[in-house]
């Protein structure tokens, strides 16, 4: 579960804030189109990872061949859409001390002991000796034994550290323990998140353009975590035909549900002219009266799946 | 080419120069603000004012700027630069010539950097005024850095950090944990090493391959602008290389044979050639000293250096435990110090178990010690030791509090005011620590960030 904490914090500039809003400020008429604090959507989970108590001491293996839904309860192939098998271990920290931090964005390399991975090809299972750190083999045999902290394993879709991931899991040794494999069979109940979009306010823009999108104002990003600009590598508009309801409901899989989706890779900065945007049709094109326009600013190696800022925007 | 924010001069004479570049982000002014510097005496020599002054953010590093100007003879100057109109940096002095080049290095990003030119002139020198330029956001991809202590707590200057991890890259930190250098790495492959040359031209990286392709590994060499690199393959080459004063690149390269394989040292001349130095094949086997055949790589150097003083090679082997002093000339082995081949007496103590980097100061050892598994533990450690009489013992040791236990890489450099640098490669942090075992400094990195071996440099102009 994504927990709404800052939503209490969040105030809306107008008396309703559902799409179409008439009552918001109209549109610099040069195109500026400040972004703060205000304009970002809120978003809180929680996460709930199976934990494997498995024997201690031993090779034990992770298998995920019976795994057909991923974290966001969508479908997954097992074969196709893993990529690497990653093995974590936080000697201080306990599991909810890890789902927390995973769900915050917090946590330090610092808090690892342990980064081991393996890219399994068309495998569906691997034995915790074959994964290594960047090449390198470890003892864990040794390693993985009672009172060591919490290990956590990550299938991920894509190679990056912590990104990507569709299911995870925690693998427990324990003494007197003899299983030696976890089996990981339905990502569905891991993620229990919201999203809301409804309170935050409205970025006005002009229909037809210019776009100067500047979000150098920006102080926190949609967990409530701080807004770090080098973090944002990507942006996304997109056109939605559903309500707000429908999207908060389904949030980590707004792009899939978009109507229409521009994008721009961003290198560097806090400034932007939309209309270099890529998609359907290039450059875009202007905002339309229909559906839902939003706007995300996102982060491509975050291990948080969710965009770092988002917010509706209101053609004028 | 970036935005150039050129020359905020308070100079009302300022005039934009096209002349002076055909770079349409590029302006440049005249010579009639120029001024002398205080210390000037006599009359100052016109043909060496500076003229046609512009300045430009690096197209590939926004914290670099570059400094051209002109002057009528040839004659040699530096660029004063810093945050404020006290400077307090200062550029190498340029070649004797009438076209000139600087690159103001060391500024962190989205900063107002103040600079004037001085050039050497008959009776004295002479200055440029104060102008201003602001360096650009730092790109997407290198996450902030947390550093603990204030720079004054931070015993070095700058810091040549690899990072491997959800980004590849080399970057330069300051005293308080800022970027003021970078250059990502696009690659696959193993970012071990990173070093700046002595002459601070360039910051040189090897890349080993993928385990199962070391055949790909190279070194890179980067420019300080960024604009600069050029790639040499160095096949097999795996986990260290060391800088040899000529321009020659040492590293560890593995070599097969029977099935398994060892490391051997291969010098990289400037001009390309490879020249190997030594070969652990040639000297021990691994099923006499006692290597399991698990162990496929039965030597797996880990760190390597090089004193030019004695002209010898330290050579770090993980497999076997032990650090070898090796001749250069000969390639013969001096000593070997802990673990399998350990040849010291540590007066009934446990030798060194495991070591990363280390460094040689004289008649100590400063070693990072990954330990053994069991104990989950790692630390720096500085032993005293007698090559003659071949008998060591430990002084000095520092474990974080809580301990952190480092299975991959690790690194110790020992500053002139005592403190120890602790780097905690696969934990993603770097402490400054004290004699006592204070934390006087500290920099943690994001997870999923970790650090390989670092370089610690006293300025961005080449002094290792």
């Amino acid at each position: 579960m994504w927990v709404l904490l800052l939503a209490v914090g969040c105030v809306r500039s107008g008396e309703d804030t559902g799409a179409g809003d008439t009552d918001l400020p109209a549109p610099a008429a040069d195109g500026n189109v400040p972004l703060g604090d205000p304009n970002n959507f809120t978003y809180e989970g929680v996460l709930d990872a199976p934990s494997f108590p498995l024997a201690e001491r031993t090779d034990g293996t992770l298998d995920w061949s019976a795994l057909r839904t991923d974290l966001r309860c969508n479908a997954l192939d097992p074969v196709a859409d893993i990529d690497n098998a990653s093995l974590l271990n936080f000697p201080y920290l306990t599991e909810e001390e890890v789902e927390l931090g995973l769900s915050d964005d917090n946590l330090d390399q610092a808090d690892l002991r342990v980064y081991l991975s393996h890219e399994p090809g068309d495998a569906t299972q691997v034995s915790l000796s074959e994964m290594a750190f960047f090449g390198t083999d470890s003892d864990i045999e040794l390693q993985f034994a009672a009172g060591t902290g919490t290990w956590l394993v990550l299938l991920t879709t894509g190679t990056e550290i912590a990104v990507g991931a569709r299911m995870l899991a925690f693998l427990a040794p324990t003494v007197g323990e003899t299983a030696t494999t976890a089996s990981v069979t339905d990502g569905c109940p891991v993620l229990d998140f919201s999203a809301d979009l409804s309170s935050l306010t409205h970025a006005p823009v002009l229909r037809d353009g210019p776009w100067l999108l500047d979000w150098s104002a920006l102080t926190r990003d949609g967990h409530g975590g701080g807004f770090e600009p080098t973090r944002v590598d990507g942006l996304m508009v997109a056109r939605f035909d559903l309500a707000l309801d429908d999207l908060e409901a389904n949030f980590l899989d707004l792009e899939a549900l978009a109507a229409e989706t521009w994008r721009y890779t961003l290198t560097s900065g806090t400034h932007i002219d939309l209309g270099a945007a890529t998609g359907p049709s290039d450059p875009f094109p202007g905002f339309t009266d229909e559906g839902v326009w939003a706007l995300a600013l996102t982060c491509s190696t975050c291990p948080n799946p969710a965009p770092l800022f988002l917010t509706i925007v209101d053609p004028a | 080419m970036k935005t150039m924010l050129l020359l905020t001069t308070l100079l009302l004479g300022c005039t934009a120069n096209p002349a002076a570049s055909d770079k349409d982000t590029t302006s440049g002014i005249d010579d009639s603000g120029l001024a002398d510097t205080g210390d000037t005496t006599g009359d100052t020599d016109p043909d060496a004012v500076p003229a046609d002054i512009t300045a430009e953010i690096s197209d590939y590093v926004s914290t670099v700027v570059i400094v051209r100007w002109r002057t009528a003879v040839p004659t040699s100057g530096v660029v004063e630069f810093g945050t404020t109109e006290a400077y307090g940096h200062v550029t190498p002095a340029t070649a004797e010539a009438t076209e000139h080049e600087a690159l103001l290095l060391g500024m962190t990003a989205d900063t107002e950097v103040h600079f004037r030119v001085v050039n050497d002139a008959a009776g004295g020198s002479v200055a440029s005024d104060d102008y201003t330029i602001t360096t650009e956001s730092l790109p997407s991809g290198l996450f902030p850095t947390r550093a603990t202590g204030t720079a004054e707590s931070w015993s070095g200057g700058f810091q040549v950090i690899p990072l491997q991890g959800t980004t590849f890259a080399v970057v330069i930190v300051d005293a308080q944990g800022q970027y003021v250098w970078y250059h990502f790495v696009e690659e696959v492959g193993n970012l071990m090493r990173a070093f700046m040359t002595d002459d601070g031209q360039y910051v040189v990286y090897c890349l080993a391959g993928p385990q199962d392709s070391l055949e790909t590994g190279k070194v890179v060499k980067v420019s300080l602008d960024g604009g600069s690199v050029v790639e040499t393959p160095f096949p097999y080459i795996d986990h260290d290389m060391t800088g040899l004063p000529d321009g020659s690149i040492a590293a560890i390269v593995v070599e097969d044979r029977e099935g398994r394989s060892a490391d051997k040292i291969v010098e990289l001349a400037p001009d390309g050639t490879l020249t190997e130095i030594f070969n652990a094949w040639d000297h021990w086997d691994p099923d006499a000293i006692g290597i399991p055949e698990f162990e496929h790589n039965w030597t797996h150097g880990n760190a390597l250096d090089y004193d030019p003083v004695e002209d010898v090679y330290y050579f770090s082997m993980k497999s076997v435990g032990s650090l070898a002093k090796i001749d250069r000339a000969t390639g013969e082995v001096l000593w070997t110090m802990n673990g399998k081949l350990n040849q010291f007496d540590f007066g009934g103590a446990e030798s060194i178990l495991m070591h990363h980097q280390f460094e040689v100061l004289g008649d100590r050892l400063l070693f990072f010690e990954n330990g053994p598994v069991e104990r989950s533990a790692s630390r720096a450690v500085e032993i005293e030791f007698d090559e003659v009489a071949l008998t060591a013992h430990e002084v000095w040791s520092y474990t974080s509090d809580p301990p952190l236990y480092v299975f991959a890489k690790g690194d110790v450099h020992r500053f002139d005011d005592g403190n120890t640098q602790v780097v905690w490669s696969s934990a993603g942090q770097i402490q400054n620590v004290t004699p006592e075992g204070e934390v006087a400094w500290q920099l943690d990195l994001d997870l999923g960030q970790a650090i390989t071996f670092v370089q610690v440099i006293d300025s961005m102009y080449g002094a290792r």
